[in-house]
């Protein structure tokens, strides 16, 4: 056979019209089938082990807790297993009556056996969400009653018992592969594995398949006591955000969870968006450690602070953040109890900055801002565009700032440990409520730590602190978040920036989708549409 | 002098020994050594980096309770010194045993099984394509120099060697999925549709091996197109190599001599310019190859394919030394598998070598 030109370029094509046909063969759907997307923040569907966002929005559906809320709300807890329940006068005790209808997918009810073993597990587990028990003890008057007990008043533990970590488990399942919630759990508790193939909850879906990279298949619990699921599966599935807006707008997907403002513009008649604010707030601090550095040398002076905290320019942060972001007035989001509002917010003053920036005498030292420099983003905001709009108006007052961006594994130990001079990074809620806040941001706590900001730094804040966390009116309450917060705004090393947006994409045939600051969707609530 | 006993003496023999059999014996115990070697590397630069495993692992809140961090390091034995944590990594791994993982908190080994068949899948698909369409399109461009096919084909190769792998996927996956409709999307299979039974986690082979012949055709449809743009960087360099060693044989006496008895142009190009020109293909394909199972990771992130790609910038992201030790490990074997590949095969194809070692 003489090899012409022809021949082979005959070949060329004939494999590639094969290699065309097989590719071009329909996408199959299962019925009643809804597909999630997402990027993976996922360790396991272990409620003890699992405190991420995808491992949250998973555990949700999973296991169900003794209270929750509805769709996108975290301020007002609704039942959940519990079907009652009191606090005492001063928040010390916490008493829940388990609802007798409540059982789980093997047909067994739930019993206050099941709540005291799931808790104190994920106490003993020290896992990454193990923290929410801390002070907190666990007990089971009888079998349709869990009692919670705290040392000081903790109001916050009707919003704690929502995480999804504290989901109750079927004691006796979880016993049985492994599981225990002695003491020692850490070292003798075996069931990470069994509940990464099985769920042993009451929720209205059940584990099917768990890929730590792919995806997540959930199947409906045909024995739910609650209102039957509203899909026969679910699929999350581990997809780039740039995916998730190519299929959204194709209409292959169900709800696609990380797109940014920008990405859901121009996503055609196939979907709708809920749009939310974030429960991410960034922010600024500058470190109060004044031994750490030369710079830090000054960035612990008060006239540092008030210099930077003017120099922002925040009305163009906003404008980056884009659609539906706000300026964060304080560092509790618009959504929690005691949120500042709009018209407390810093405004930019570049006189002040200057006569403040003079007066600090950091001059010509340079001075580092640390952040997350691989990349990151979250709610659609680069750390690094971010900090370079900061660092242009810290200039502009004076300030030699350098940006020592750095890879997360890098530069998130460097924050934790105080070892930044100054640093942009953002907080969102370990639990829906704004002692979350008091409690993490204050001279001596745990970010009060990372920003250099030693106990005793701040008589007034820290007992503003001191007294919202053990208030139980509502009122009240509020109104010490809102004086702690106004504080903060004129003393602490902290400058809150943005509030960005949080976006859901959802498709036309899907209803319920909402977006929640700690599981972000609750697929349970979601729906086909009629 | 005592005597040598007998194993000893055989053994001794076969490394001094200069046939073909001797010569595998050396490369494996080298690339035994290798790889030892490579983990001390590998070890040593983890080390370097100025990140902390905890904290990269750890949530905000887990990260300050110190109960929390001690359990995790006792856990995953960063709570050791360095030079420890090695020897017991050294010791876990000379019983094949290759740790936890500290992101999937699971066996790495058991981690490796699942991603590598994944990563070798579609490495294998983009190899032959590469090496099918690289062969044919070289030669072609030969045998056509300077004419229009020529240039058509050192344009078309040049690009596909300029063009970053990133942006060919994404530009290939918004024309063949969003646009035409032709590629079924990201993943292996449908959103949660079952994987054949494990047998090689290879699961185009697997559905064959389970007569599964619906379950083929949808994995073969999702692994083309992420194959199709890891082949073009390997396309291009193959089309190009090709090129010039088909174009050095064809200038020789010998071709010249085969042209002139008459034998069909087909017939020449086969057994007397291709035939010589593999040697040299193959060095290349082989190391080509080794890179595209190292350099998968931007195709299977466009992709979302769960390969060693994914697995090993996850573990980077999370300082996961177990996972980044495991992937070295894997990377390293591929290479050094590969140039043992290619030399066995040199002495398969090159006579001059078999002859030189009788």
């Amino acid at each position: 056979m003489k090899l012409t030109f022809k021949r082979v370029m005959g070949i060329v094509f004939s494999f590639a019209l094969v290699s065309t046909v097989a590719v071009s063969g329909p996408v199959s759907a299962a019925a009643k089938t809804l597909t999630v997307e997402t990027v993976f923040q996922l360790t396991s569907t272990d409620p003890a082990r699992s405190f991420e966002q995808t491992g949250n929005m998973i555990n949700r559906a999973l296991y169900e807790t003794l209270l929750t809320y509805k769709g996108g709300d975290a301020a007002t807890p609704v039942p959940g297993v519990a079907s009652k329940w009191s606090v005492n006068a001063n928040a010390t005790e916490f008493t829940f009556t388990i609802n007798p209808k409540a059982k789980f997918s093997d047909g067994t009810k739930v019993t206050s056996a099941d709540v005291v073993f799931s808790l104190n597990r994920l106490k003993n587990v020290k896992g990454n969400p193990s923290s929410l028990m801390n002070g907190i003890t666990v007990s089971a008057p009888d079998a349709g009653t869990v009692v919670l007990t705290t040392a000081n008043p903790t109001p916050q533990v009707l919003a704690i018992v929502t995480s999804p970590a504290l989901g109750i488990l079927n004691s006796k399942v979880v016993k049985a592969n492994g599981g225990t919630d002695a003491a020692d759990a850490k070292d003798t508790d075996k069931a990470l594995d069994f509940l990464k193939t099985q769920s042993a909850g009451s929720g209205p879906y059940i584990l099917k398949s768990f890929n730590l990279t792919t995806e997540v298949v959930l199947v409906k619990n045909t024995k739910y006591w609650g209102t039957a699921a509203g899909y026969d599966q679910i699929v999350v599935r581990n997809v780039p955000v740039n995916v998730q807006r190519l299929n959204a707008i194709k209409g292959t997907s169900s709800i696609a969870v990380d797109l940014s403002p920008d990405q859901a513009e121009g996503l055609g008649s196939k979907v709708y968006v809920v749009e939310g604010k974030a429960s991410n707030v960034f922010f600024l601090y500058l470190s109060q450690n004044k031994d750490f550095s030369a710079a830090t040398a000054f960035t612990s002076n008060a006239k540092c602070v008030e210099a930077a905290r003017y120099a922002i320019n925040y009305n163009k942060i906003v404008r980056y953040a884009g659609r539906g972001a706000v300026q964060a007035p304080g560092i509790i989001p618009s959504f929690f109890s005691g949120a500042l509002k709009a018209k407390d917010a810093i405004k930019q003053d570049t006189a002040r900055a200057k006569t403040a920036f003079d007066a600090c005498g950091i001059k010509d030292t340079p001075v580092s801002i640390g952040f997350w420099g691989d990349g990151g983003a979250v709610n659609g905001l680069s750390f690094a565009s971010l900090t370079a709009l900061v660092d242009e108006d810290l200039r502009a007052v004076g300030f030699k700032t350098k940006l020592a961006g750095a890879p997360i594994a890098v530069s998130l130990p460097l924050y934790r440990e105080n070892k930044e001079e100054m640093g942009l990074w953002l907080w969102g809620p370990d639990w829906p409520d704004s002692t979350n806040y008091t409690e993490s941001f204050s001279p001596g706590t745990k970010v009060g730590l990372r920003m250099g900001w030693k106990a005793g730094s701040d008589s007034v804040i820290e007992e503003l602190r001191a007294r919202a966390s053990t208030e139980t009116n509502t009122k009240k309450r509020a109104a010490l978040f809102r004086e702690w917060q106004i504080e903060m705004n004129k003393r602490s090393p902290l400058i809150p920036l943005v509030q960005p947006a949080a976006i859901v994409v959802s498709n036309k045939s899907v209803v319920g989708t909402s977006d929640h600051p700690i599981w972000k969707v609750n697929l349970a609530e979601v729906r086909p549409a009629k | 002098m005592k005597p040598v006993p007998a194993k000893v003496s055989v053994f001794r023999k076969i490394l001094r020994g200069t046939g073909f059999f001797p010569f595998i014996v050396k490369r494996v115990l080298t690339s035994i050594l290798l790889i030892f070697g490579m983990t001390f590397i590998a070890f040593s630069i983890t080390q370097l980096v100025p990140g902390d495993p905890v904290a990269a692992n750890l949530g905000q809140s887990a990260y300050s309770d110190p109960e929390i961090v001690a359990a995790f390091e006792k856990e995953f034995g960063l709570d050791q010194p360095v030079p420890v944590q090695y020897l017991r990594y050294i010791q876990k791994l000379s019983q094949g045993n290759l740790g936890i993982s500290l992101s999937s908190k699971r066996p790495v080994n058991e981690d490796l099984k699942e991603y590598f068949p994944a990563t070798l899948e579609i490495a294998l698909v983009a190899v032959v394509i590469a090496m099918i369409l690289g062969l044919l399109l070289g030669t072609i461009s030969a045998i056509t120099r300077d004419r229009l096919p020529d240039q058509i084909i050192r344009v078309v190769s040049l690009t596909g060697v300029s063009m970053p792998t990133f942006w060919t996927a994404l530009v290939f996956f918004y024309v063949f999925f969003f646009l035409l409709g032709w590629s079924p999307g990201t993943g292996r299979l449908d959103p949660g549709a079952e994987p054949p039974p494990q047998v090689t986690g290879m699961f185009t082979i697997d559905a064959l091996i389970n007569g599964d012949f619906a379950t083929f055709r949808q994995a073969f449809s999702y692994l083309l197109l992420p194959a199709i743009v890891l082949a073009i960087y390997a396309l291009g360099v193959l089309t190009r190599f090709t090129r010039a060693s088909v174009l050095e044989i064809l200038g020789n006496d010998y071709v010249r001599t085969a042209r002139a008895k008459g034998l069909p142009e087909f017939t020449v190009i086969r057994r007397h310019v291709l035939r010589p020109a593999l040697l040299a293909i193959i060095t290349v394909a082989g190391v080509a190859f080794a890179s595209l199972m190292a350099g998968s990771v931007l195709v299977e992130n466009v992709f979302s394919w769960p390969g060693l790609g994914q697995y090993a910038y996850r573990a980077a992201v999370g300082l996961d030394l177990p996972g980044i030790m495991g992937v070295s490990m894997v990377v390293a074997t591929v290479y050094i598998t590969m140039n043992l590949i290619v030399d066995i095969l040199y002495r398969v194809i090159d006579p001059q070598l078999r002859k030189a070692e009788q």
